[in-house]
């Protein structure tokens, strides 16, 4: 049988899907980018891109709704048409969280330049990865792949916790500026959202491959 | 792209022809019909004038070579015809749809391929074969159980005409059940009825149109028929008052004195009103029929 | 699932044991072992001649009706094998109602088409007849529609009409079971929801199966899906497992569109 409209459809919808993510990598890049080298510069990039992954947004939605519609899709292809919708929700609250780091390093321009934790460094660099692994478990419905972005989840949580306790002790020791505490604990928050974010992808694309919902399962560390 | 539109006028010919062809030959047939009314007409026409209606309604007596007054009455012919017609039906109608029921629902398929090309051979007897077995078989067989001189009577012509009208009625009952849809069987049968409850009570009453056609079919057949009562029944002139009587049918009497009689004659003429009578009859019996099946093909669609 | 997690849950009305039939030589259905459930809908799905129309008549043996049909294995209805020679066809096909594809009233008033099942064999007194008809006509959600015409032919009905007619027809012998084979296939959408939601309605007093090439009726009305391929039972499972999460291959192929 040669390849059904539907399916033709349904690979639009993930080629979509998968431009909205590319979108979503380059702000988490340039955001990287904006933090390391405190440039503020790349703010506008960063509003540019948003606003871009908004329009994707709406444009998989609809897309993905009409085809429900439409096509009134079971099994596999509904999996796929309602994984397809909540990644997208995800991918576009990651630039938003980005805006939020922006806003942050805008706070504190008068501190600027400030060396930033290494624990924070090491966050960027996990909720990058988690957020790679996570769209190619959703593209090659590989259910693995989520498994391990959720596992990657616990350690950037850990980080984060790590950051708030070390900067509390800190301003409580008066060893350094509490708006700049502030900056790292915030930051770090934002951080843990995006890996949250990409959390939800991971498990979203396990939907899809597997069938099961684990959202709610996780959080108790039982399964996986 | 191609062009639908017409090329050329001789095609448009061609179909013309063909068209007015077959119209031209189905108008035959009922020129046909309307030249043989006609002629019944014209020729019987003179008969009721010379001898008046009323004579020809009413009387029972029939008696054209009497020498000193030549009676010209229906009736008594007309008794006949319909008394033989009416006892060959109730022989041949129960029976025929007792068989057409048993062939559509009871029977496997094995015996229903033997069955049917037997009763459609019985329609293939030729009607002097049959009157031959009335003379010769069912008449001393009638003589013997009634005690009677001979068994030419009304009841032998009766016998004789329900097996001739039997394949009219067991076919066309048949094709009337089998075009019962299957659903209305299934859906009985689902509900708890068995066979028999089905036959009866689902698909009897909805091929009913379908059965009286057959009825009046075959009696058509019985009113028209000519060689087998004209050897079986007797012909006796007198007004029938039973069936172990001799009787004469509207039929039999045509055959017997057409050919002696003049040409032009008032008897002539009158013969030919008895002609009149008979295709009356049996023209309305045919067009009901006609009419009740093809109700009952609606009805079933 | 298997048959023991749905026999854990739900009391089985039909049991269906290492079924195969055969036409002829052909087999049609290839050792089918199932568990139907009380008062629930199981519909019964598969690409043509597959088997399940054929399944569905095995149900209440009208497939009896096809000289060269043969059957294997037991269906157990109420632990009564029903293929055992003690028992009696009628009482059977009483309590094994059966709704057919195309609406199949008979050519008869709409009051004598409900009576029917209950004026064969034996006689009801006239009120009684009225009582039961009216509730028949009742619960197939067609009173309202016909209460003032009940001596009118059944054909003058509209399709999705005289379905429901026949429904009522079924229900008026008070069966157990109801059979419905692709109930739905010669009517129109607005009929076929209005018979839809009396399937949903008929399930808290009867245990109700159904065949039909319409996956998404399957998905509306049933609790339990079977699929059927090739005479095999592929996949037997809850309806919402079947259309979100099939265990099976095939099964995904199919209710997908893929092939069939």
């Amino acid at each position: 049988m040669t390849e059904r409209t539907f399916d033709l459809e349904l690979n639009e919808l993930r080629e979509k899907v998968a431009y909205l993510a590319g979108i979503t990598r380059r702000v988490l890049d340039t955001s990287s980018q904006l933090l390391t080298e405190q440039d503020l510069s790349l703010r506008t990039e960063i509003v540019r891109l948003e606003k871009e992954s908004d329009l994707l947004e709406n444009g998989i939605q609809d897309k993905a709704s009409t085809l429900m519609a439409r096509y009134q899709p079971v099994a596999v292809d509904l999996r796929f048409l309602l994984a397809s919708m909540n990644i997208a929700h995800e991918l576009e609250r990651i630039p938003d969280q980005c805006l939020n780091l922006v806003q942050r390093l805008e706070e504190v321009r008068a501190f600027l330049p400030v060396k930033l934790p290494a624990e924070l460094y090491e966050m960027i660099s996990r909720v990058k990865e988690m957020l790679t692994l996570a769209i190619e478990a959703y593209l090659q419905k590989e259910d693995r792949l989520a498994s391990q972005t959720i596992g990657l989840d616990v350690f950037v949580d850990d980080l984060k916790t790590l950051v708030m306790n070390k900067y509390l002790d800190r301003v409580n020791k008066k060893e350094i500026d509490p708006p700049l505490a502030v900056f790292f604990i915030l930051l770090s928050r934002h951080l843990e959202k995006i890996g949250d974010l990409a959390k939800n992808m991971a498990e979203e694309a396990y939907y899809l491959v597997r069938g099961e919902f684990i959202k709610h399962l996780l959080t108790s560390g039982s399964r996986l | 792209m191609r062009s639908v539109k017409k090329k050329g006028l001789l095609g448009d010919l061609r179909e013309s022809l063909i068209h007015r062809l077959f119209q031209a030959s189905g108008m035959l047939a009922i020129l046909i019909l309307a030249g043989i009314l006609a002629l019944l007409l014209y020729t019987s026409v003179p008969a009721f004038k010379e001898i008046g209606f009323k004579e020809f309604l009413t009387s029972t007596h029939w008696d054209p070579t009497s020498p000193e007054k030549p009676e010209y009455g229906f009736l008594s012919m007309l008794a006949s015809t319909f008394m033989i017609t009416v006892g060959a039906m109730l022989i041949a109608f129960p029976l025929g749809v007792a068989v057409a029921s048993y062939l559509s629902d009871v029977a496997s398929p094995r015996v229903r391929e033997i069955v049917k090309p037997i009763v459609e051979l019985l329609a293939a007897i030729p009607s002097v074969v049959v009157g031959f077995i009335g003379m010769n078989l069912v008449g001393p067989f009638l003589a013997r159980i009634f005690n009677l001189s001979n068994g030419l009577n009304a009841l032998n012509g009766s016998l004789l005409l329900a097996i001739m009208a039997l394949p009219t009625i067991i076919s066309i009952s048949e094709d009337s059940l089998n075009a019962v849809p299957a659903a209305y069987s299934e859906a009985s049968l689902a509900l708890g009825a068995n066979v028999w409850q089905t036959l009866i009570k689902v698909k009897i009453p909805a091929a009913a149109s379908g059965i009286i056609a057959s009825l009046m079919l075959g009696m058509g057949r019985a009113i028209g028929e000519t060689m087998t009562v004209l050897m079986a029944t007797g012909n006796a002139r007198a007004f029938p008052h039973g069936f172990l009587q001799s009787v004469r049918t509207l039929t039999a009497n045509i055959a017997i004195e057409l050919g002696e009689v003049p040409f032009f004659s008032t008897h002539y003429y009158a013969l030919f009103a008895l002609g009149l009578v008979l295709f009356l009859i049996t023209f309305f019996i045919n067009l009901s029929a006609d009419v009740i099946l093809e109700k009952q093909k609606k009805k079933l669609q | 699932m298997d048959k023991t997690d749905i026999n854990a849950v739900y009391k089985p009305k039909i049991l269906v044991e290492d079924l195969n039939l055969y036409y002829g030589q052909k087999q049609v259905l290839k050792s089918i072992s199932l568990a139907i459930p009380e008062n629930q809908v199981t519909a019964i799905i598969g690409p043509s001649g597959c088997g399940k129309s054929t399944f569905i008549r095995a149900l209440n043996r009208m497939n009896d009706l096809i000289p060269e049909a043969r059957v294997e294995g037991k269906i157990l209805i109420d632990d009564e094998n029903i293929y055992d020679r003690d028992i009696d066809l009628v009482a059977l096909r009483k309590k094994v109602g059966m709704v057919f594809q195309k609406p199949n009233p008979f050519p008869k008033s709409i009051f004598d088409n409900v009576a029917y099942g209950l004026t064969i064999g034996h006689h009801r007194g006239k009120a009684s007849l009225e009582t039961a008809v009216e509730k028949s006509l009742r619960q197939a959600a067609l009173w309202e529609e016909i209460k003032d015409r009940l001596e009118q032919n059944a054909l003058k009905l509209s399709g999705g009409q005289q379905q429901r007619l026949c429904i009522a027809r079924t229900l008026a012998v008070e069966p157990e079971i109801i059979l419905f084979d692709e109930p739905c296939s010669a009517i129109d959408p607005i009929a076929t929801s209005k018979v839809e939601e009396l399937i949903h309605q008929l399930k808290k007093n009867y245990t109700v199966v159904i065949v039909t090439h319409n996956m998404q009726q399957a998905a509306r009305v049933s609790d339990f899906t079977a699929f059927l391929w090739l005479g095999e039972l592929i996949e037997y499972d809850r309806t919402d497992k079947i259309f979100t999460n099939p265990a099976n291959k095939l099964t995904e192929d199919y209710i997908t569109g893929r092939f069939g």
